[in-house]
C-alpha cells in the first residue's frame, strides 16, 4: 500500500514537472519547476529502492539522507516565497524570507549537520532505520534529527496559513479557492508531521499517508492555479478572438 | 428598467433587525442571509423568492414577479401606471437616499470585485 502511494506521488509530482517545461522554457516562474523538480527528487530519495541506490553511489552513509533534508528545505522555502507572493501575504513572506526566517533554517541546518555528523551513519536505509535500530544513543540522535528535518517545512508552512484559510474564504474564482483549500491541507499535513514522535509504532503508516497527502495537496493546489489560468486566458482569448473570422 | 424603480415594493434597506422580513425570506427559501440581501440589492432574484419575498412583505404575490421583470405591471393586473404612481408618490429625498443606498452597494461589489481581479492576476503572475 504504502508502496503503491509512493510511487504514484512521485509520478504525480513528475508529471507536474514535466508540464512545467513549457514555461520554462518560456522562462515564466522558472523556480516553480525547480520546486517540482526538487520534490519529485525528495521522494524518489524517500522510496527505499531509488534511495538505496542514491545512497550507494554517494558512499552508502546515509549522506542521501542528509540531502533529502536540505532538497525539502530548499523546496519549501522558494515553494513558500511564491505562495506567500501570489497570494499577497507579507507576513508570511517576512517570516520565511525575513531575519526570523533566515535564522531558523540556519539554525536548523546546523543542528541537521551536527547530530548527522554525531550519529554512526553506517548502514544505508531509507529513513535511517538501521541507524535507528543500532542503539540507545544513535535511536535518541535520529529522532532529533527527523525533527529537526521536519522542524524547517513545518514552520514555511504554519507561516503561510492563515493567508491561505483567508484565501479559501475570500470571494476569488472557485478554483483558486480550492487550490488554496489544497494548500492549507497541504499546510497542515505538514504541521501534523511535527507530532510524528507521538504516533506509536503500530500507526507507522500514518507517517506515510500524512507525509504523501500534503506532498499531493501541494501539487494539486498548484496545477489547479495552472488550470484556472489556463481556462481564464482561454476565455478571455475567445471573446477577443470571436469577431474575427475563425480558421 | 433601473434598478430602484422595485422600490415601490422593497422592504426597508440597511441595518434590520434579525427577526425582520429578510430574515423570515432567507429562512422561509433556505437562501443565506448574506446572499438574499444581495440578490435583492440587486433584484435578481428567482421567482420563488420574489414570492417569498412579497409574502414577506405583506403585498400582492405577483409584486416581486413584477418588480423582478418576470411579468409585466398589465399581466399582473396591476392598474395601469400603478407603479409610477407608486414611485411618484415617493419624495426627492427618499429617492435620492434610495438611489445613494444602491449606488453605495454597487461601488462596495466593484470594489471587491477588482480586488478579487487584482489578487487573481498576481497569484498567476507568481504561481501560473
Amino acid at each position: 500500500m504504502i508502496e503503491i502511494l509512493q510511487w504514484t506521488t512521485l509520478i504525480v509530482c513528475a508529471a507536474a514537472a514535466l508540464s512545467r517545461v513549457p514555461t520554462l522554457v518560456r522562462k515564466k516562474n522558472r523556480s516553480l519547476f525547480y520546486v517540482l523538480a526538487l520534490m519529485t527528487l525528495a521522494i524518489l530519495l524517500s522510496i527505499n529502492g531509488p534511495y538505496l541506490l542514491i545512497d550507494g553511489l554517494l558512499g552508502g552513509t546515509n549522506l542521501a539522507n542528509l540531502l533529502l533534508r536540505f532538497i525539502i528545505f530548499g523546496a519549501i522555502y522558494f515553494l513558500g516565497i511564491r505562495i506567500a507572493n501570489g497570494f499577497g501575504d507579507q507576513r508570511g513572506l517576512r517570516l520565511i524570507r525575513g531575519h526570523a526566517g533566515s535564522a531558523i533554517l540556519a539554525l536548523i541546518s546546523v543542528a541537521l549537520l551536527v547530530l548527522f555528523a554525531f550519529m554512526d551513519t553506517g548502514g544505508s536505509s531509507a529513513g535511517m532505520m538501521a541507524v535507528y535500530a543500532k542503539d540507545e544513543r544513535n535511536r535518541a540522535l535520529v529522532e532529533y534529527y527527523g525533527a529537526a528535518g521536519r522542524a524547517y517545512p513545518a514552520y514555511v508552512c504554519l507561516a503561510l496559513l492563515p493567508a491561505m484559510l483567508r484565501a479559501v474564504r475570500s470571494t476569488l474564482p472557485a478554483l483558486l479557492r480550492i487550490s488554496a483549500l489544497l494548500l492549507a491541507i497541504g499546510g497542515i499535513a505538514v504541521t501534523l508531521s511535527l507530532f510524528f514522535p507521538a504516533i506509536p509504532p503500530a500507526l507507522g503508516y500514518l507517517t506515510f499517508i500524512i507525509n504523501y497527502t500534503a506532498i499531493l495537496c501541494f501539487v494539486f493546489g498548484l496545477a489547479l492555479v495552472w488550470v484556472a489560468k489556463v481556462r481564464a486566458g482561454r476565455k478571455t482569448r475567445d471573446s477577443t478572438r470571436r469577431p474575427v473570422a475563425h480558421r | 428598467m433601473p434598478p430602484w424603480t422595485s422600490c415601490a415594493w422593497s422592504l426597508p434597506a440597511p441595518r434590520r433587525p434579525r427577526s425582520g422580513p429578510r430574515h423570515r425570506v432567507s429562512a422561509a427559501t433556505g437562501i443565506a442571509p448574506q446572499n438574499y440581501s444581495a440578490q435583492l440589492t440587486a433584484n435578481r432574484m428567482a421567482p420563488e423568492v420574489a414570492i417569498a419575498t412579497s409574502r414577506a412583505a405583506g403585498v400582492g404575490l405577483t409584486g416581486g414577479l413584477v418588480a423582478t421583470g418576470l411579468v409585466t405591471e398589465a399581466e399582473a393586473g396591476w392598474t395601469p401606471g400603478a407603479r409610477q404612481a407608486a414611485l411618484d408618490m415617493l419624495s426627492d429625498s427618499d429617492l435620492t437616499v434610495l438611489a445613494g443606498d444602491r449606488l453605495q452597494a454597487l461601488g462596495k461589489t466593484l470594489r471587491r470585485q477588482e480586488h478579487d481581479h487584482q489578487q487573481t492576476e498576481k497569484i498567476w503572475e507568481n504561481l501560473g
